[in-house]
C-alpha cells in the first residue's frame, strides 16, 4: 500500500469535533444549498431574470472561482441611481444596458465556523452574507436561512411543551381529582414507594400520564375523552413519550418522519381537547 | 502471511469459510488489484469487506480509504467500523462535513499525512467540487458499493472512471447484488467493470463451507390466517376506494397511493401515523422545501414549479383522506392482525427457555405499536428501527443473544439477527428481491439448527394488495429457482394496483 502526503483539503480534522456542537454558520447553511453564480459581462436583466426564476435575492459574481462581488435588486437599484444622476443631454441612459458587473458590490466572507450571531447586524443590513473566502465560496446564508434553522431548532421544545400540557388538561377533564390519585395508586404502587405516589398531574412524569391512561383498570376513565383502541393510544402516547426523550436529553438528532409524528400528535392533542370542550359545552350550555 | 494462515485469521473475525477466503485472495501477493465481488444479499459481502478494509488499515499500511456508496448505506458503513478498534477516524461525509473539511486548507496542510476512513455517497460524490477534491487523492483502497448503478454514460461512472485512472494501482473492491440473473445465465455484465478486475460470485448455490458442503440451513415456512373485523375492514375498504380514485396517474401519486395501502397492511395504527404526517406536511410550509428535494423533482426551476403544484395538490387529497378517515379509526377497537400474533406468542411464550422470537416490520410505526402491545405480555421485549442509536442497537441485539426473548425490529434498522429460531415477517414484502434480503439477514450460513418462519394472511380479503403478496412465495428464490423472472412477479403487482409503474 501506498503511504503518500498531500494537501487535499479533505484531510486533516478529527470525525467529530467537540465544536461542531455549537450553533455555526455551517449548521444554518442549506444542506443542499448549490450556488448560481453569475459572470460580470451577464447584462444586468438577465441576472434578474435568473433571481426572478428561482426565487433569489442576489447572486455571485464569479470569474474563474474567484468571487468579484454580489449582484442583487439593492446593486442594481444604486447603479441605475447612479448611472440616472450622470444623464446629460447627450448621453441618454438605458437601465437595460446595465452589465453584471456595474452593478457589482464588494463581497464580505464569513467563515463556516463562525458563530451565525456575530453577522446578524450585517445580514441585518444586506439580508445575506457570503461564506467562503474569495478564491473559494462555500455558499450563501440568508436571514431567511437563519429563521428556518432557529424554528427547526426550536420547534420541537414548543411542540413538546404543547403536547405535555394538552394531556394534562385532558387527564384532568377525564377524571376528578379523587379519581386521578386513586388510578394513580393502581397504576403507580410498582414503581413508587406508597407514600411517595404522585397523586397530581403537576407532579406526574410523562411516563406516568402513560402508565395511568393505558392502566387496563383506569382506561373506562380516559377513553370517553381519548377515544381509540387501548393499544393503539398506549403505542401513539409511548412514541411522543419516546421523542420527547430524545429531544430533552439530546440524545440524537430527530428525523423529519419524527418531526412530522411529533407535530401530528400535538395535532391529535389539540383536536381531542376541542372535542371534550365542545362536549363539555353541550352539557353545560 | 501465507494464505491458509490469512484464511485462519479472519476466521478468527466470525467469518465464515467463503468469506475468509474472498478476504485471503484480495490479498494475495498475485491477485488482482481490482476485485468485483457479486453476491445474494444475505452472504455478508458488507460484512467481509469491512473486514478486508479493517485488515488493510491496520495490518497493509492503507491510509486513505473511499468508501462509495448509496446515501442510505453510508451510516451503515460506519456502524460496521464501530465495532472495531481502528486507529484511524471513520469519518461520513456529508456536504455539511465537506464544507468544515474544506474550510481551513492551512489546518489541513499541518496535519496532511492523516489516515481515514471516509464514507461518501455517489450523489454527493459526483458534485463537482467533491469530485475534484476527491479525484486530487492518492487513495490506498477504493470501496464502491452498488457497482451495479454505473451506467456507462452516467455522472456515477465518469466519476468513478476518473478516480481510477488517477489511482491506478489503488487496490479496488466493487460490490454488487447479483442482478437479474445476467451472471447466472452467463451473460455480460450490464455495468462498466475496469479491465484485469477479478470477479467472484457468491450464490447460496456456489458458497459451501471448508468440507465443501453447502451450508444453507432448512427453513420452514408458515401462514397464519386470520380474519378482520368488519370495523377493520370498513376503513381499509374506504381506504382501498379512495386511494383508487385519487386520478392522478403520475409516479408520484402512485408511491404515495402505494405506501398508504402498504402501511394500512401492516397495522392501522400505522396508516393512522402515516396520515397524520401527511396531513401536517400540507401545513408545514417550512418543511416543504425539504420534501421537494426527497422526491428528486427536476432541478429546473419551471420544472419544479409544475412539481410543486402537483405534490401540493396531492398533500391537499392526502389531508382530505386523512379527516374523512380519521373518524373511523375512533371506531375501531381491533387489530385483528396483532391479535393472531398476540394469541401464537401466548400458546409458546412461557418465559424462561423460550426460543429467540423476531418479529420484522416495513414500519417503525408498526414496530412501536407491536413492541407497546407485546410488552404486557413480554415486558423485556426489545426494538431496533432505523432511528435507534449504535449504542441501542448494541444493547438490544445483546440482551436479546445472551436471554433471548422477542425482538421486534424493522427493515431499516438494518441488523443481521441470526440467532433467531423463530421469525415473523409480520409485513410480507411485495419485491422478492427484498424477501430475500430479510431471509437474509436472519438465516446464516453454517447454522444447523431449522428456521421457522411465519407470515400472516387475512381471510377477509379488504386489501388486493394482499392477495397479491400471499403468491410471493412462488415467485421467490429461497425455496426454489434462482433464475426465475421477477419481472413477471412485478407486472402482477403492478396489474392488482392499477399501478403504471413500477412500484415495488
Amino acid at each position: 500500500m501506498t503511504s503518500t502526503t498531500d494537501t487535499n483539503p479533505l484531510f486533516g480534522r478529527e470525525s467529530h469535533s467537540v465544536t461542531e456542537l455549537f450553533h455555526r454558520l455551517n449548521s444554518v447553511l442549506p444542506e443542499y444549498q448549490q450556488v448560481v453564480s453569475v459572470s460580470p459581462d451577464l447584462p444586468a436583466v438577465d441576472a434578474l431574470k435568473i433571481m426572478n426564476e428561482r426565487r433569489f435575492s442576489q447572486l455571485p459574481i464569479v470569474v474563474n472561482r474567484a468571487v468579484l462581488g454580489v449582484f442583487s435588486h439593492r446593486s442594481y437599484s444604486h447603479a441605475v441611481v447612479r448611472h440616472a444622476q450622470r444623464t446629460t443631454k447627450n448621453q441618454k441612459f438605458d437601465p437595460l444596458e446595465l452589465l453584471v458587473e456595474d452593478c457589482l458590490e464588494k463581497p464580505t466572507f464569513a467563515h463556516v465556523t463562525d458563530e451565525f450571531v456575530e453577522w446578524f447586524e450585517f445580514i441585518d443590513e444586506h439580508n445575506f452574507v457570503l461564506v467562503g473566502d474569495p478564491d473559494r465560496l462555500q455558499g450563501i446564508v440568508t436571514a431567511m436561512d437563519i429563521l428556518k434553522y432557529l424554528y427547526r431548532v426550536a420547534s420541537p421544545f414548543v411542540l413538546i411543551a404543547e403536547i405535555e400540557l394538552g394531556l394534562r388538561a385532558l387527564m384532568n377533564l377525564a377524571v376528578t381529582r379523587e379519581t386521578l390519585a386513586n388510578c394513580a395508586r393502581a397504576s403507580l404502587g410498582g414503581k413508587y414507594p406508597e407514600d411517595r405516589i404522585p397523586v397530581c398531574v403537576e407532579d406526574m412524569t410523562f411516563n406516568d400520564y402513560v402508565q395511568i391512561i393505558v392502566n387496563g383498570n383506569s382506561w373506562d376513565h380516559f377513553q370517553p375523552v381519548i377515544g381509540g383502541s387501548r393499544n393503539r393510544i398506549r403505542a401513539k402516547l409511548e412514541a411522543l413519550r419516546d421523542l420527547r426523550n430524545v429531544i430533552f436529553h439530546f440524545k440524537r438528532e430527530m428525523t423529519v418522519e419524527e418531526y412530522q409524528t411529533l407535530a401530528a400528535g400535538r395535532d391529535w392533542m389539540l383536536m381531542k381537547a376541542r372535542m371534550s370542550e365542545a362536549r363539555q359545552a353541550e352539557v353545560q350550555p | 502471511m501465507s494464505d491458509i494462515d490469512l484464511i485462519k485469521q479472519f476466521k478468527k473475525e466470525r467469518c465464515l469459510h467463503h468469506q475468509a477466503k474472498f478476504a485471503a485472495e484480495f490479498f494475495e501477493p498475485n491477485s488482482a488489484s481490482k476485485h468485483l465481488l457479486i453476491a445474494e444479499p444475505w452472504l455478508g459481502s458488507r460484512f467481509t469487506t469491512s473486514l478486508v478494509v479493517r485488515y488493510a488499515v491496520s495490518d497493509r499500511n492503507a491510509q486513505r480509504v473511499l468508501i462509495l456508496c448509496p446515501s442510505a448505506l453510508a451510516a451503515q458503513w460506519q456502524y460496521l467500523f464501530q465495532r472495531f478498534e481502528l486507529n484511524v477516524p471513520v469519518i461520513v461525509v456529508d456536504r455539511r462535513k465537506f464544507r468544515e473539511l474544506t474550510a481551513d486548507q492551512s489546518t489541513t496542510r499541518a496535519v496532511q499525512s492523516s489516515s481515514a476512513i471516509f464514507v461518501i455517497s455517489w450523489d454527493l460524490a459526483k458534485q463537482a467540487d467533491v469530485s475534484e477534491s476527491l479525484r486530487s487523492i492518492q487513495w490506498d483502497m477504493l470501496v464502491i458499493e452498488g457497482h451495479h448503478q454505473l451506467k456507462v454514460a452516467s455522472s456515477r461512472y465518469k466519476n468513478v472512471d476518473e478516480l481510477v485512472k488517477n489511482n491506478p494501482k489503488t487496490r479496488m473492491l466493487m460490490l454488487t447484488p447479483i442482478g437479474a440473473n445476467e451472471v447466472s445465465r452467463n451473460q455480460p455484465l450490464p455495468y462498466a467493470v475496469p479491465s484485469g478486475t477479478k470477479t467472484t460470485i457468491w450464490t447460496r448455490h456456489t458458497v459451501t463451507d471448508e468440507m465443501g458442503k453447502s451450508a444453507w440451513p432448512d427453513i420452514k415456512f408458515q401462514w397464519i390466517h386470520y380474519r378482520r373485523t368488519p370495523e377493520e375492514v370498513a376503513v381499509l375498504s374506504q381506504l382501498q376506494k379512495k386511494v383508487e380514485a385519487f386520478g392522478m396517474r403520475t409516479h408520484l401519486a402512485e408511491n404515495v397511493a402505494f405506501i398508504l395501502l402498504n402501511s394500512g397492511s401492516s397495522s392501522l395504527f400505522c396508516l393512522e401515523q402515516h396520515l397524520g404526517r401527511m396531513s401536517q406536511k400540507c401545513e408545514d410550509g417550512v418543511q416543504k422545501t425539504d420534501d421537494i428535494g426527497d422526491l428528486e423533482l427536476d432541478a429546473s426551476p419551471a420544472r419544479n414549479n409544475a412539481g410543486l403544484d402537483l405534490f401540493n395538490e396531492l398533500r391537499t387529497r392526502l389531508a382530505q383522506l386523512a379527516d374523512e378517515l380519521r373518524p373511523m379509526f375512533e371506531s375501531v377497537k381491533t387489530d385483528s392482525k396483532c391479535t393472531a400474533l398476540m394469541e401464537w406468542l401466548k400458546q409458546r411464550y412461557t418465559g424462561d427457555g423460550n426460543p429467540r422470537i423476531c418479529v420484522l416490520t416495513q414500519y417503525a410505526d408498526t414496530a412501536e405499536f407491536l413492541s407497546s402491545t407485546i410488552s404486557e405480555l413480554a415486558p423485556g421485549v426489545q426494538r431496533i428501527t432505523g432511528s435507534s442509536t449504535a449504542r441501542e442497537r448494541e444493547a438490544s441485539l445483546s440482551k436479546f443473544s445472551e436471554a433471548g426473548g422477542i425482538l421486534v425490529l424493522t427493515e431499516a434498522s438494518e441488523m443481521m439477527v441470526s440467532e433467531a429460531d423463530v421469525l415473523f415477517f409480520y409485513d410480507f414484502p411485495l419485491n422478492p428481491d427484498v424477501l430475500d434480503q430479510w431471509i437474509g439477514r436472519f438465516v446464516r450460513f453454517g447454522r444447523t439448527a431449522p428456521v421457522l418462519l411465519i407470515a400472516f394472511t387475512d381471510e377477509a380479503k379488504v386489501l388486493r394488495l394482499e392477495e397479491v403478496q400471499s403468491t410471493i412465495l412462488d415467485f421467490s428464490t429461497f425455496f426454489n429457482d434462482p433464475v426465475v423472472d421477477r419481472s413477471v412477479y412485478r407486472s402482477r403487482i403492478k396489474d392488482a394496483l392499477s399501478l403504471e409503474t413500477d412500484v415495488c
